[in-house]
């Protein structure tokens, strides 16, 4: 419109055109007139999130309460939320066009689908303030962040592990005679002031007149460990559908079973490098276990062995192995199943079936499919020769469906 | 109470079936089209007569490139005679009469255009094929069976020939002459048509056209009413002053002529920003999801926005009225000021000074004026002090 406006009374003035100068003249008027109206974003705005933490596929509803605390009409703003593009928007939308009057706030509310799992930030707010003829732009923004940690999908396993041929023997909270963190009653004695209050017999103090605290069974527990391949083979596939997110899904899953049954739960990623999260119990061991499958992301080429060799001091003797693997790519599946095996662990393979994952995202021919399908086959039953528990997993197949078809 | 208050949460919401029906958007259009139509008035009294000379020296048969349609179709009916009738066309009516049936035609095509729009593809090709026979059969029948009943009375012959009763040729152009009364009409109803098609069919781009083709328009006219231009090519436009003359209306303030081309811009602008105005915020209410077109907080906003805009657009079109008939008096002001100042022989020089109240002068001291009004917006805090009004007004309301 500026550039209209002058042309028009440049040519105007060159043809001397009154009708031409005054077009021009009004529009730059205009132009004058609208830079009067200038909008403000001196905003205070608040957003609320109920949750951080969130399963993948879960939705949370973000809610933004905007305020106009100047003493000046905010004229027209646009206010825009960022999200992250992993999120989808299920219901509402991040954006509000708003004109605020002093004093004056408003609501936007939206629901997000977190159909990845990560750690994501919502944010910033972007606030976009133009006049009512859009001549005028000016863009900011507020610095309001909003972690969100999206946690693998945890499935319900307990009927498939009883059903499956999986180590049920070792695992779960086992009651020895012996006093300790537990949950069966083992005896009584006299209160003292390290004991903890809720620990107190009321009703044996009423009786004896005297503080006096239960004691608990301790319950023992077997350690789990759980190797998850995080290499770069595991990518193949769907975004969504890949043996990364299949194996942290599957996980998630396990480390939840054996942790509810107040086992011990160790998890062991390998990628570009190891990482070890040791044995613990309770509900701070599935947070940590939650959080480190959550930023898991595909990535290096670091042999099982390798793996097996570095942890093998670590693995308490006949504890239960599940290695969560595609297999894909590395030779050295087989010695370190065989050493694992040697070494009198339990080993269970779930190995998600990267061929038909593959078969996803490219078209396979069909010959060059079942060429692929019977290496793996092959692959799978030398595994189980070595004393291992495998399953091959599909990619249409529910986890707990597959812990049912384990074989050894 | 409550009853009514559920059913107008329900009614109210932002679909575009109900926007239209919304006040605000009505005001926003009709003040468009209002503009649009006053604008094509103005248009055609300020460019539609040719000049005294043309007139003089020409019968009223003839015809000069003003913007105005009834002389050009005139000079067509007295050559090969209308198709359309003449109270549609508006021939021999003069003044606004004569833009009645022409108008009443374009409201009919915005109405038809409009409908076409919103049918469905299928319907959509079957009216074009429909449309496209009718055409062909329009130019091939009449020339066919003129030639075939020429052929019962005069033998078998070719369509082409000296002889008039044998030559049928003229009749496969005959329909080049409703193209020709629409060309006529078009240059000066065009813009109405396009533009009440941009108003209530939502297109930007055809808002955006009339205002390009008004100001090619002004512009043409421009150059062929230009001294040196008329001097070897005279088409007989009558051309504007080139002095605007002195202020006699609104107390001295502008002059008739500054007036009247003043009201061509504002109208101009006020056609523009409404129009384009109604469908940016239906542009942006479509894009809303379904939740959001009912969650009653952007209902409210929605409101919120729509109303500052249509107070904005009433005070600063009016303020750009007023600013710019301020800044094309802007001249006489600064030489009274500097009459005031007497004594010098350089005040005396510029108190004498033509040129500051011809073209140049005018336009550089109404820009000065501009640019004083544009910096004016750092000293006065006005939204500051509107911002303690609308406060003050609603702390006095709830309590």
């Amino acid at each position: 419109m500026l550039a209209g406006g002058v042309s028009l009374i440049l040519v105007g003035m060159m043809i001397s055109n009154f009708q031409m100068m005054i077009i021009g003249l009004t529009f730059i008027a205009f132009i004058s007139i609208n830079g009067w109206i200038v909008g403000q974003s001196e905003l205070e705005i608040t957003r609320f999130v109920p949750h951080s933490n969130v399963y993948k596929g879960d939705l949370i509803e973000v809610s933004l309460t905007i305020t106009n605390k100047s003493y000046r009409r905010t004229q027209l703003l646009e206010v825009f939320d960022n999200v992250p593009h992993e999120m989808k928007i299920r219901r509402g939308i991040n954006q509000i066009r708003i004109n605020l009057g002093p004093g004056q706030s408003t609501k936007l509310d939206y629901m997000l689908r977190c159909p990845l799992r990560g750690h994501f930030s919502v944010g910033p707010i972007s606030v976009r303030h133009r006049n009512a003829f859009g001549l005028f732009v000016n863009e900011s923004k507020i610095e309001d962040m909003c972690d969100i940690t999206v946690f693998p999908q945890v499935r319900d396993v307990e009927d498939a592990m009883l059903r499956a041929d999986v180590p049920k023997m070792y695992t779960g909270a086992t009651t020895l005679r012996t006093p300790g963190p537990g949950m069966e009653f083992y005896s009584l004695r006299e209160y003292l002031s390290t004991d903890p209050i809720r620990s107190i017999n009321w009703k044996a103090f009423a009786r004896t007149g005297e503080m006096m605290v239960n004691q608990k069974t301790r319950d023992a527990v077997t350690d789990v460990f759980v190797i998850l391949d995080t290499r770069e083979v595991s990518r193949i596939g769907t975004v969504l559908k890949n043996p990364l997110e299949m194996g942290a899904s599957a996980a998630a899953s396990l480390a939840s079973h054996f942790l509810k049954r107040k086992d011990s739960v160790a998890m062991v990623t390998y990628g570009s490098r190891m990482d070890f999260l040791p044995p613990d119990t309770g509900d701070k061991q599935q947070y940590k276990v939650l959080s480190r499958l959550a930023s898991v992301s595909p990535s290096g080429s670091m042999p099982l062995q390798a793996v097996t060799n570095a942890l093998s001091p670590r693995i308490s003797r006949g504890s239960p192995v599940f290695i969560i693997s595609s297999l894909e790519g590395d030779g050295t599946t087989l010695p370190a199943i065989r050493n694992l095996s040697g070494n009198g662990h339990e080993v269970i393979i779930l190995s998600p079936s990267s061929v038909d994952l593959e078969r996803l995202v490219s078209r396979i021919p069909r010959m060059a499919y079942e060429v692929l399908k019977l290496e793996r086959q092959n692959r799978l039953t030398a595994v189980s020769g070595y004393g291992a528990k495998v399953v091959d997993w599909m990619p249409d197949v529910e986890l707990s469906q597959a812990l049912v078809q384990s074989r050894g | 109470m409550e009853l009514s208050e559920k059913k107008e949460e329900v009614t109210e919401t932002l679909h575009i079936p109900v926007l239209r029906k919304k006040w605000q958007i009505l005001v926003l259009q009709i003040t468009s089209t209002v503009s649009l139509l006053l604008l094509l008035k103005r248009m055609s009294d300020i460019y539609g007569p040719c000049s005294d000379d043309f007139i003089l020296n020409n019968n009223a048969d003839t015809w000069c490139p003003s913007y105005e349609h009834t002389r050009g179709l005139m000079w067509m009916e007295n050559a090969n005679g209308l198709l359309i009738p003449d109270f549609l066309l508006g021939v021999g009516q003069t003044g606004t009469m004569s833009m009645i049936g022409p108008l009443v035609l374009c409201l009919f095509a915005t109405f038809a255009i409009e409908r076409f729009w919103s049918s469905s593809q299928e319907l959509q090709n079957r009216i074009k094929q429909v449309a496209a026979a009718l055409l062909g059969a329009w130019v091939i029948l009449p020339f066919l069976f003129s030639w075939i009943f020429a052929t019962f009375s005069n033998g078998f012959h070719f369509p082409w020939n000296s002889n008039d009763s044998m030559n049928h040729i003229g009749e496969l152009f005959h329909p080049l002459g409703l193209m020709g009364e629409l060309v006529f009409l078009g240059i000066v109803f065009a813009p109405v048509l396009v533009g009440l098609i941009g108003i209530w069919g939502l297109s930007k781009r055809s808002i955006t056209w009339v205002v390009g083709y008004y100001i090619i328009v002004i512009a043409f006219h421009a150059v062929l009413t230009f001294e040196p231009i008329v001097s070897e090519v005279d088409v007989g436009l009558r051309a504007l002053p080139t002095q605007i003359g002195e202020g006699s209306m609104f107390g001295g303030l502008v002059s008739p002529l500054a007036s009247s081309l003043l009201g061509v811009a504002i109208l101009m602008l006020l056609f523009m920003e409404s129009g384009t105005a109604a469908i940016s915020h239906m542009e942006y209410a479509a894009s809303l999801p379904e939740e959001s077109k009912r969650d009653s907080e952007y209902i409210r906003q929605f409101n919120n926005v729509v109303n500052s805009h249509l107070i904005q657009l009433l005070v600063v079109v009016s303020l750009v009225g007023v600013t710019t008939a301020l800044a094309l008096a802007f001249d006489d002001l600064m030489i009274s000021i500097v009459g005031i100042l007497e004594g010098t022989q350089w005040t005396g020089q510029v108190k004498e000074s033509l040129e500051l109240q011809m073209t140049y002068g005018k336009v550089i001291s109404a820009g000065l004026f501009i640019i004083a009004v544009a910096g004016l917006r750092f000293v006065v805090p006005w939204q500051i002090v509107s911002g303690y009004v609308e406060s003050g007004i609603s702390r006095l309301r709830s309590n």
